[in-house]
């Protein structure tokens, strides 16, 4: 009897082992299972169709069927940019609502060219006869307001752009999914011209909405530094009313190493929302990490068309490293209107006896004066890793701008009241900026800012400081003199004061030339730059100043070579520093040979002898690295 | 044993769930169109290289008095039958200004590897300043409009 137990208890315990390793190949290898099937929002047939996975572009050619939503379409040739979501079709274009019940059309429209935006489900119907006829229409043909549809890049989809894709396929049917999802039927994928065998039903681009309710695994992946990584996210209701979505992470080694043991964490973070109407949002928003921290917050949102919002916010904060757990009520409040000017105001208190408040207010008045006053209180309490402290800050400043000029004058006071320190600081800046003189051939802006400091305290009562910061700036740019084609002069100076007679003289100088040497191809350049530093206190003064000459050579041929080789050079000792050269030459569309080099003057050595073959993808860039120095050879994937 | 059967009962799983997503001869397979319109471009000089006239000074915005003619040039690739082109521009009131004639692109059952055309208006003093559009015609079917200024 027993021994049958025991047997009976191992099949039980087999039978589970199994289906649990079952299920787990079935979660990884279709996660999709585990979600809601998504509706076709798009179908579209055709003789020819083409997507570019680096570009985002559709084309389609001969015989085209397309259906969004209730609205079928036919004409002869197609493009879609799905990064701005704008589609055109050409040619004996017929647009047409079917009525479900009795397979008839009900509604029918017909033109040459019809461009719809996809997101906003609104388009523009275009007739080619002796005068251009426009209508503009929804998805149930009806006749809408006129819209603008930004659709200079369509110029940009053709078919050439897509067959110099890195990856793009061929197809002959397309179906949209509500998620932004592309699924091709029929699907030839080439990748760098060479094409695989044909697939039934494959995927183009993973969607890029989220819809429906359910579990999606973003990632599951395996690195020798992290171990396992994962990224899932999960929507428990997505409807126009409600939004809830949570996104958990997980490590298996955090490459954050703050808090060792334990090594591997999982993050949670939750948003859920309930949408009242366009205006009022009641929200519930969490963070949990497998390190104990956590924090949760319930807030309610109410918008003011043209006015301002308000926000009402109830937190809980649960920190670890010896910080106390914290429950505050916040409220938030910001309005704004031309005839009374700006106001926010937040207001927080902590049950356990903190606050946070402050006040802000700006608006313009007489024209050209602007007033601006902000004061805020915030008091935090004792804890073991906190001192108990009271600030009041405050700040008043009062602004005149007429044209080049403007004077800007501001006070501010920051007051311990616990300390009984305080700090206040008047100001006053005057700006002249933006002065052009000899038909904008010279530009000059000068500035002085002056501050005075008044500080209390009860251990060394009342002190008082001054700095006054004097800067000036001036720039030129010449083109067409003699022997040189462009030259760009620029001086900046700024002095700094300060009490007992101290003071830094900072000053630059730059010069750029550029000399064209074989027209539309071989250009020299050279930079020179001219830098001093100055302290001076009472009659002692200390100083630096350094230079450096710039010199490099451009060289463009064919629209397909480019070569640079720069000279650094120390006028001041007379000697070379180092030198850079790089050499680029185009294979094809986006196929490029690119090699640098770097030799040290002072060391006597190469720095770096680097080739690379780049193939430019759209998204990203494929590098076969051959590093000469230290003997490398690699290919590197670089996301732009 | 129990991990080779396992491996095989995972095999025959997998090949179950993957035998649906690809086949090696799908029921419509997508065809080459013909022609393939490859460049529609609006510039103010068609220039000679190679034996093959090419677009110079591309761009979509035309100055009185600096620019004497705006061409609309088209490029196509894979020609095998005989088309034919027609060019409708259309002034910044959205009626046409030239209509152009049939223009043959093709010839019999010659296969072109590159074909190109071209149409082009003067810019005249009197032309109006504004938006225009030229409409490009395939067969009397609509191909491809490009929009322009003239200031």
């Amino acid at each position: 009897m027993y021994g049958m137990l025991t047997l009976i208890k191992r099949f039980i315990s087999s039978a589970i082992k199994k289906t649990v390793i079952f299920s787990l190949v079935l979660f990884f290898i279709h996660p999709i299972i585990l979600q809601a099937k998504l509706k076709i929002i798009m179908e579209i047939k055709g003789d020819y169709l083409a997507y570019s996975y680096d570009y985002n572009y559709f084309y389609g050619k001969g015989n085209l069927k397309i259906k969004f939503h209730d609205l079928n379409i036919t004409g002869d040739r197609i493009k879609i940019d799905f990064n701005s979501d704008i589609l055109r079709i050409f040619g004996s274009v017929k647009l047409e609502i079917i009525d479900s019940s009795q397979g008839e059309s009900s509604k029918e429209h017909s033109g040459d060219q019809f461009t719809l935006n996809l997101k906003a489900k609104k388009g523009e119907l275009l007739i080619y006869q002796d005068e251009i006829k426009r209508s503009y229409l929804d998805l149930g043909l009806n006749e809408v307001a006129s819209l603008s549809l930004s659709t200079a890049v369509l110029k940009e989809v053709t078919l050439s752009k897509i067959q110099s894709s890195f990856i793009y396929y061929t197809f002959t049917k397309l179906e949209l999914l509500e998620d932004y999802k592309i699924i091709g039927y029929g699907v030839l994928c080439h990748v760098e011209g060479m094409e695989s065998i044909y697939l039934k039903k494959f995927s183009l681009r993973r969607g890029t909405l989220n819809v429906n309710p359910g579990l999606r695994i973003n990632k599951i992946w395996y690195t020798s530094s992290q171990g396992i990584v994962g990224e899932g996210e999960l929507h428990l209701f997505q409807t126009d009313k409600t939004r809830s979505k949570t996104d958990f992470t997980y490590e298996e080694r955090s490459v954050i190493k703050e808090h060792l043991p334990p090594n591997r964490i999982l993050r949670v973070k939750s948003e859920n929302k309930i949408i009242f109407n366009k205006n009022s949002i009641l929200g519930l928003n969490g963070n949990y990490d497998s390190y104990s921290n956590w924090n949760t917050s319930l807030f309610f949102n109410r918008r003011f068309e043209r006015l301002g919002s308000v926000n009402v916010d109830v937190s809980h904060v649960h920190p670890i490293g010896g910080f106390h757990p914290e429950t505050w009520i916040k409220a938030n409040s910001s309005f704004s209107s031309p005839r009374l000017g700006s106001i926010a105001s937040s207001v927080g208190y902590e049950i356990q006896g903190q606050l946070q408040s402050a006040l802000s207010y700006s608006r313009n008045i007489f024209r050209r004066f602007t007033v601006g006053i902000n004061t805020s209180y915030n008091t935090v309490r004792e804890s073991e890793v906190l001192t108990r402290t009271k600030i009041l800050a405050s700040n008043v400043s009062l602004s005149y701008r007429r044209g080049y000029f403007n004077v800007v004058t501001n006070y501010s006071l920051n007051s311990d009241l616990i300390s009984h320190s305080s700090l206040s600081i008047p100001q006053i800046s005057l700006n002249l900026t933006g002065l052009s003189f000899y038909h904008n051939l010279l530009h000059l802006s000068v500035s002085n800012n002056f501050y005075y400091y008044i500080s209390t305290s009860q251990l060394t009562g009342k002190t008082t400081n001054y700095s006054d910061n004097l800067i000036f700036a001036l720039s030129t740019n010449l083109t067409s003199l003699p022997f040189i084609d462009n030259l760009n002069f620029s001086l900046n100076a700024e002095e700094l004061f300060r009490e007992g007679r101290e003071g830094y003289l900072s000053t630059g100088l730059v010069v750029n030339l550029r000399k064209q040497i074989v027209k539309n191809s071989v250009y020299l350049n050279s930079v020179y730059a001219y830098n001093t530093h100055r302290k001076n206190k009472k009659w002692f003064i200390e100083g630096t100043n350094s230079q450096n000459l710039l010199t490099y050579l451009e060289v463009s041929l064919l629209k397909k070579i480019y070569t640079n080789i720069s000279l650094n050079f120390d006028p001041e000792r007379g000697r070379l520093l180092n030198s850079f050269a790089t050499f680029t030459y185009q294979l094809g569309r986006s196929w490029y040979i690119n090699s640098s080099l770097q030799y040290d003057f002072l060391n006597k050595k190469f720095n770096n002898v680097d080739v690379f073959l780049i193939r430019d993808v759209k998204k990203f860039d494929i590098r076969l690295v051959w590093r000469y120095l230290t003997k490398q050879v690699f290919i590197e994937i670089v996301p732009k | 044993m129990r991990i080779k059967n396992f491996f095989t009962f995972t095999l025959v799983i997998l090949f179950f769930l993957f035998s649906a997503c690809f086949q090696f001869k799908p029921e419509k397979t997508p065809s080459f169109p013909s022609p393939v319109l490859e460049r529609a471009v609006l510039c103010g000089k068609i220039v000679m290289k190679d034996n093959w006239a090419n677009p110079a000074d591309e761009k979509v915005v035309f100055i009185k008095g600096e620019d004497p003619r705006i061409y609309s040039f088209l490029s196509f690739k894979n020609v095998r039958e005989e088309h034919f082109l027609v060019w409708k521009w259309y002034d910044p009131n959205n009626k046409v200004y030239r209509l152009t004639d049939e223009i043959k692109i093709g010839k019999g059952n010659q296969y072109f590897e590159k074909f190109i055309a071209w149409d082009n208006i003067f810019l005249f003093e009197e032309k109006d300043k504004g938006k225009w559009k030229v409409a490009i015609f395939l067969d009397e079917v609509l191909l491809d409009t490009i929009e322009f200024e003239v200031k």
